[in-house]
């Protein structure tokens, strides 16, 4: 990488994890970016860019730099969630019941209602990472701040077509209340860091501005955000969207 | 201090600059008027003094009171503010104000000929540049943008001559001197070379000029020249398109040395080497060699110097000091053991294919005859 401030963050995640951080390019992934965080067996992390996205690659890789530095603050203790089988099925099923899924063939409506739980997790999980590492790199990697509005502006009006009626109505409304809070406080965090209010106008419109507020302040009692924090956040989110019996935390000891 | 202001059709506005879903702004007449009013007031505030935006009857009007000093100058840098973001629907209005103001705003004419050009929007572009230059017939980087306009307008004879212009104006114009230097080197390289040696003396950190000197020597045939040149390329931006070519430009030379060291035949040192690879991964296992595999080819990805003997690498996952051709020939096994479709930068199957056999002699010798 050549950006320097792409190269400090580098160095602090070095320095932080005691391993080098190796970046390559990749294809034919959906993602910006792939991490394959490293083990004492195989000491490096690898930092794969979509090479769609080689355009914006230091600012890919300042922020998954951000997410090492977070996640990896304590190395006796990384945090990764692991979906908890049962409840996560029920969940499923729960969901594959309700409108608009119960009228869909009945093996579809167990997978859609399936890839609702995984989304769900996946974003309690991120969305508050998300946050605590877009406000890292706006704080310490000045320079890239044009990259990462550009960035956030893409995610949010992405993350916006969600209140389409044709994307509002294809899944259960239990489910899109929950997407839309973390969408919200999502919004909230971006406008925070970047004086940028545009992006929260359809939560205000549609009144969901309010609960995604109590979600960005369980985020902001929660600085500095390091991985034991983090997970405390995650845990809080769960709890006000009642997603918590859905998920456990493992964590790995990886001091080299 | 009087007001600027602009206007434009809310049709022009480019919704997808929004951190919105267009369709949804769309179906939303007020969301997509406070969006807009919020987009300006958030633009002028950085610039100081206070924006009044109202968007009416599909026109959107902005009028921007100066909190002080020079409002055009303030607005051209914030115009050339968004071109940098990319962001040319909300320039192009900001420029044509700049114009009606003042036509003769060279910075204005330059800047909106440019995006226009940048836009493909090239017939606009040439007629805006060549006003410019009517009354700034000096103004050499005018001139290699209308160059820059007629290449992408495939008209090159015009190019070569406005790029010629601009150099004669200013003959360490690195920019016109690049772009003359590609139109010129698809047909005559010799033309090209000295133009881009100057381009890249005078842009030593632009990966384009480098790179582009490095395929002048190449096409001449001066590849112990071009190879440093080539590294230089992708130091500059590793990740970027024009890093991958001089990666595999890199490769081609590397492998066609090789072959010519062993007068087109197999390396047998190589041989030896994937033989030795064959041994080391058989007793470390998959996983072993998939790290090993794995750490040489981000070794790699700065090029691997294969024709050097000296042994100048070493590994974390593997001890020992190791030549290039020896790192290569243990990267090329590990591919093939892992993931033989995918290319490791470099053709030793007959090296890899002896070894093999060698191999196979070693674990069931033939008697001796």
């Amino acid at each position: 990488m050549t950006h320097p401030d792409t190269q400090k963050m580098l160095q602090l995640v070095e320095e932080q994890t005691g391993y080098r951080v190796s970046v390559d390019l990749i294809s034919g992934i959906q993602e910006h970016a792939q991490m394959i965080s490293a083990r004492p067996e195989n000491p490096v992390h690898l930092i794969r860019v979509n090479d769609t996205q080689r355009a914006f690659a230091d600012y890919i890789v300042a922020v998954q730099c951000g997410m090492l530095l977070i996640l990896w603050s304590d190395l006796s203790k990384v945090p990764a969630i692991v979906l908890e089988e049962r409840p996560a099925a029920e969940q499923a099923e729960r969901w594959a019941g309700m409108e608009p899924l119960a009228s869909m063939p009945a093996d579809l409506s167990k997978k859609v209602g399936r890839f609702y739980v995984e989304g769900l997790v996946k974003q309690v999980q991120s969305v508050p990472l998300e946050i605590g590492v877009a406000k890292l790199v706006f704080e310490k990697c000045p320079a890239l701040r044009e990259a990462q509005a550009e960035s956030f502006r893409a995610q949010l009006q992405n993350l916006s077509q969600v209140f389409t009626p044709k994307v509002k109505d294809s899944g259960p409304a239990e489910v899109f209340q929950k997407n839309v809070t973390m969408n919200a406080a999502l919004a909230l965090g971006w406008s925070e860091i970047s004086g940028d209010r545009i992006a929260l106008l359809p939560y205000e419109s549609t009144g969901h501005l309010e609960s995604g507020k109590k979600l960005f302040a369980a985020l902001q009692a929660a600085s500095p955000l390091d991985s034991a924090a983090y997970t405390g956040v995650v845990n809080t989110w769960a709890r006000i969207l009642s997603l918590e019996a859905l998920y456990r935390w493992d964590f790995s000891n990886r001091k080299p | 201090m009087t007001p600027f202001s602009f206007q434009f059709s809310l049709a022009d506005f480019d919704l997808t600059r929004l951190p919105i879903d267009p369709d949804l702004l769309r179906g939303d007449a007020s969301m997509l008027a406070a969006a807009i009013q919020e987009f300006y007031r958030e633009s002028f505030e950085k610039l100081g003094g206070s924006a009044t935006v109202v968007v009416r009857d599909g026109v959107v009007s902005v009028a921007w009171q100066p909190g002080s000093g020079d409002a055009s100058a303030q607005l051209l840098q914030h115009a050339i503010g968004l071109l940098r973001q990319g962001n040319a629907s909300s320039a192009e209005p900001i420029l044509r104000a700049l114009l009606v103001q003042d036509a003769h705003n060279a910075d204005a004419l330059y800047n909106l000929g440019m995006m226009l050009s940048d836009q493909g929007r090239l017939t606009e572009a040439v007629e805006t540049l060549q006003e410019l230059l009517n009354f700034q017939p000096a103004h050499s980087d005018g001139w290699t943008a209308l160059g820059v306009a007629h290449a992408r307008s495939n008209a090159i004879p015009e190019a070569v001559k406005a790029l010629e212009r601009a150099i004669e104006i200013d003959p360490v114009n690195a920019h016109a001197l690049r772009n003359l230097a590609a139109i010129h080197g698809k047909e005559s390289p010799a033309l090209a070379l000295p133009l881009m040696q100057e381009a890249a003396r005078l842009l030593p950190d632009d990966q384009r000029s480098q790179y582009g000197l490095a395929q002048c020597l190449l096409q001449i045939g001066f590849i112990e020249e071009a190879d440093p040149l080539l590294v230089k390329t992708i130091s500059l931006d590793p990740l970027s398109e024009i890093a991958e070519l001089a990666r595999a430009e890199r490769s081609r030379i590397a492998e066609a040395n090789l072959r010519a060291n062993a007068g087109g035949g197999t390396r047998p040192d190589a041989v030896f080497f994937c033989l030795d690879a064959l041994q080391k991964f058989q007793a470390l296992g998959e996983e072993q060699t998939k790290t090993i595999t794995f750490e040489i080819a981000m070794l790699g990805r700065q090029g691997l110097d294969i024709n050097d003997p000296s042994k100048k690498y070493t590994l974390r996952s593997l001890p020992g000091d190791f030549t290039g051709l020896h790192l290569a020939s243990l990267l090329y096994t590990g591919m093939q053991k892992i993931a033989p479709n995918t290319d490791a930068g470099i053709d030793l199957s007959r090296e890899l294919a002896e070894a093999k056999t060698l191999l196979a002699d070693q674990v069931n010798p033939k008697e001796a005859e």
